[in-house]
């Protein structure tokens, strides 16, 4: 062993001190990101979702829903309105689409056993699409998929040697898989205008444009709803508000007609001025608190109706 | 072994281009046992050199040069009032063709000038043109040297091993790293109509280059070095701190230096050198610069900075023979001067180089006259240029010091250790959410 440290002293120093950084990373991970924090929270988030006593409304979405909507509120108007106890629990991890929430939902709900009563998918203008090469493979890796599910995860979604390498190396060393975080924090830190620069500089000619979709790029959409279905549990749309009101693509309505799963909008129940999007994306307080108070008595009147099993406009609004 | 493995690795990427180097190493083959044969017989032997000169030429002419010049010509005719009916070609150019045709066509000259045996076996003759480290982007070894390592057995040492690691480790960083984090910049900028940008984002655009270039093509030479060590071969280190030169010609044997010395020796001399007199060098010097221009790519920007390049190094020449002395010996202060003199000269070659056009190129330099004013994207492209590029050249500065490129593989153990894990964590932390090409691979 000696004669071993004594003839490779750096290699074993490097592996050293990689090994002591990894750890200092697992360890204060959760400090490192509040999107990290959050989605360690996301188990306890669905055991309370799916406590025994009452009705159970899981919330997933991105940070449109996360910042769009006050779950104690919520729960507060769910409860007034079904008059009878209500566990409403939000999931929220940044920047994610069908893809991760599919993924996350079989880990924590499917797999787990821990089941809402209701689903609610939280989304923006073009979040339910597939996009292929867009995945969040370091994130995936990490947070969303099950090991289970890893063998899926490739027949369907990685599907060339360097997604899955790239995802396989992320699953068992955090340095890597968190590398999109410390860059961030880090540049950030040190460089004048990062993220709106580096944002415009990766930005792809010709991607503002929209392009065409069809209900084949909702692939991970349909098999979370079906996912859902399988799983005895009522699923429900819910457009969010921007700054604009943004119309529900074509094909989102006809897959949801098509699986029966109703779409609650009431975007036009709120009065939201642009100023209530201070980064012309998300709601801010004022803005939260108004579209959760729109959202509740809605809300309540169509888990009811789900959960009694009775018909549904499909297009609530 | 090594040899199915480089055909494989060549292979690869498109393997209907295998026919290519399998012919230009059959010809060359050929052609070094029959001038070798011939002795004395100086016509047999010339015509041999001229069969591979004509091979290999012709095939880079065919593949890179002929739609070019049809392009050119179509061009000239239309600018001279003519309707030409040129047809536009689309050959798609075989990678590394002008690598391995020029070590290939070393090994011919090297045996017409009798300085080289030829060898007698294929295998090894073939291994020695298609080396899968540095087959599609250099560096362009000699048949002297890299053909005895064919040859002869190799054992790696330990050393072999932690030099190679070293290559390779520091090769990835300035490529994933510095290159690629530089080349967002680049297209950024290159991509933009100079009106639209201040004559500090010009700026930035035109030093990420310089560094996205040296970090791009070094990192490829170094990894391809490191590679090799590996398996116990030694290949000439390509590059020793280009940026630190204090004149053209210093540059000139620091950067590429497979291919300047190859120019030299196989065009720069040949043509007269410095030996026929003060304007015939001058017009070596040019013309051996605006061929080496052209050997990067088929296009005007090349042959303008090779043009520069030549004019600049005849023009150093001259004030050297003027003053009578090297400008490059002075104290200090002013050495340091002339490197940032250097250093800027060669960026705004490397402006032609980059540009799509030469016509984009004079737009960016009457950029640089217009509006100063510090934009977000200037802060943030100095700001990363300064991040990521300034540790690299502090490290260079003691390696060059130190007088010795592998100065860190003898450095004590802790400071080798700290230099690899901030490596190692660079590569992974740092890296550039795009990666890109290596820019040498179109060549």
């Amino acid at each position: 062993m000696l004669r071993f440290v004594s003839r490779y002293p750096v290699p074993l120093l490097v592996v050293g001190a990689l090994a002591v950084v990894e750890g200092g990373l697992r360890y204060s991970e959760a400090r490192l990101s509040g999107d990290v924090a959050q989605i360690e929270e996301a188990p306890r988030q669905v055991r309370y979702a799916a406590r025994d006593s009452g009705a159970g409304v899981l919330m997933l979405g991105n940070s449109l829903l996360a910042e769009g909507v006050d779950q104690r509120e919520l729960e507060r108007a769910l409860e007034a309105n079904l008059g009878r106890d209500v566990s409403v629990a939000k999931v929220t991890p940044d920047g994610t689409t069908p893809l991760e929430w599919r993924y996350l939902f079989r880990k924590l709900v499917v797999r787990t056993g821990e089941k809402p009563s209701v689903l609610v998918l939280a989304f923006g203008p073009g979040h339910l699409w597939d996009r292929p090469g867009a995945s969040q493979v370091l994130r995936l890796a990490v947070h969303h998929v099950a090991a289970g599910d890893v063998g899926m995860l490739f027949n369907e979604e990685l599907t060339d040697i360097e997604s899955r390498a790239e995802f396989l190396t992320a699953r068992v060393w955090r340095s890597y898989a968190l590398r999109d975080r410390i860059q961030l924090r880090l540049l950030d830190l040190v460089l004048p205008h990062f993220r709106t620069e580096r944002a415009k500089l990766l930005r792809r000619p010709g991607s503002e444009g929209g392009s065409h979709h069809d209900v084949a790029d909702l692939r991970n959409l349909r098999e979370l709803l079906e996912d859902a279905a399988g799983a005895g549990i009522h699923v429900i749309l819910l457009p969010m508000p921007a700054p604009h009101l943004w119309p529900v693509e074509g094909p989102v309505e006809t897959l949801a007609r098509t699986l029966s799963v109703p779409i609650l909008d009431v975007r036009d129940k709120v009065s939201l001025e642009p100023e209530r999007f201070p980064d012309g994306e998300h709601l801010d307080a004022l803005g939260r608190e108004a579209f959760t108070e729109a959202l509740g008595p809605q809300l309540g009147r169509v888990v009811q109706s789900v959960m009694a099993g009775s018909e549904v406009p499909l297009r609530e609004e | 072994m090594l040899l199915v493995a480089s055909y494989v690795f060549y292979g690869a990427w498109d393997w209907r281009f295998l026919g290519l180097i399998a012919i230009s190493t059959i010809v060359d083959y050929v052609a070094g046992l029959r001038m070798a044969a011939a002795d004395g017989a100086t016509r047999t032997r010339r015509r041999w050199l001229t069969a591979s000169l004509v091979t290999n030429l012709g095939l880079l002419g065919v593949f890179k040069y002929l739609g070019f010049f049809l392009e050119s010509t179509a061009d000239l005719l239309q600018f001279l009032g003519f309707e030409p009916n040129i047809p536009s070609l689309r050959i798609i150019l075989p990678v590394g063709i002008s690598f391995y045709t020029f070590q290939t066509l070393s090994y011919s000259i090297d045996v017409y000038r009798r300085q080289l045996e030829p060898t007698s076996d294929f295998l090894d003759f073939a291994l020695y043109v298609s080396f899968f480290p540095q087959l599609v982007a250099g560096p362009i070894e000699r048949a002297k040297r890299l053909l005895p390592q064919v040859q002869n057995p190799r054992s790696p040492s330990g050393r072999d091993l932690s030099v190679g690691s070293y290559l390779v480790l520091l090769g990835l960083f300035k490529k994933v790293v510095i290159a690629d984090n530089m080349a967002i910049l680049v297209n950024h900028i290159f991509s933009q109509t100079p009106g639209s940008l201040s004559a500090w984002d010009c700026l930035v655009g035109v030093y990420a280059f310089a560094f996205q270039i040296y970090g791009d093509f070094h990192g490829y030479s170094l990894i391809a070095q490191g590679v090799s060590a590996w398996m116990g071969f030694h290949i000439m280190d390509n590059f020793r701190h280009p940026y630190f030169s204090r004149s053209p010609q210093e540059f000139w044997k620091r950067w590429h230096i497979s291919l300047s010395s190859w120019l030299r020796d196989y065009l720069y001399i040949p043509l007269g050198g410095n030996r026929r007199g003060r304007v015939r060098t001058y017009v070596n010097l040019l013309t051996t610069m605006l061929l080496g221009g052209l050997w990067h790519g088929a296009a005007w920007t090349f042959v303008v900075w090779g043009g520069i390049h030549g004019g600049w190094l005849a023009l150093h020449r001259w004030i050297s023979e003027r003053s009578g002395s090297d400008p490059a010996e002075t104290g200090w202060p002013g050495r340091m001067l002339k490197m940032f003199v250097t250093f800027q000269l060669v960026c705004v070659t490397w402006l032609f180089f980059r540009a799509d056009t030469v016509g984009q190129a004079w737009s960016f330099m009457l950029s640089l006259g217009g509006s100063w004013h510090l934009t977000p994207l200037s802060e943030y492209g100095f700001g990363l240029i300064g991040l990521l590029c300034l540790p690299m050249v502090a490290y260079e500065a003691w390696v060059e010091r130190k007088g010795d490129l592998m100065a860190l593989v003898d450095a004590p153990v802790l400071a080798r250790a700290f230099f690899y894990l901030v490596l190692l964590l660079g590569l992974v932390w740092l890296s550039a959410p795009a990666p890109s090409e290596f820019i040498y691979f179109q060549f």
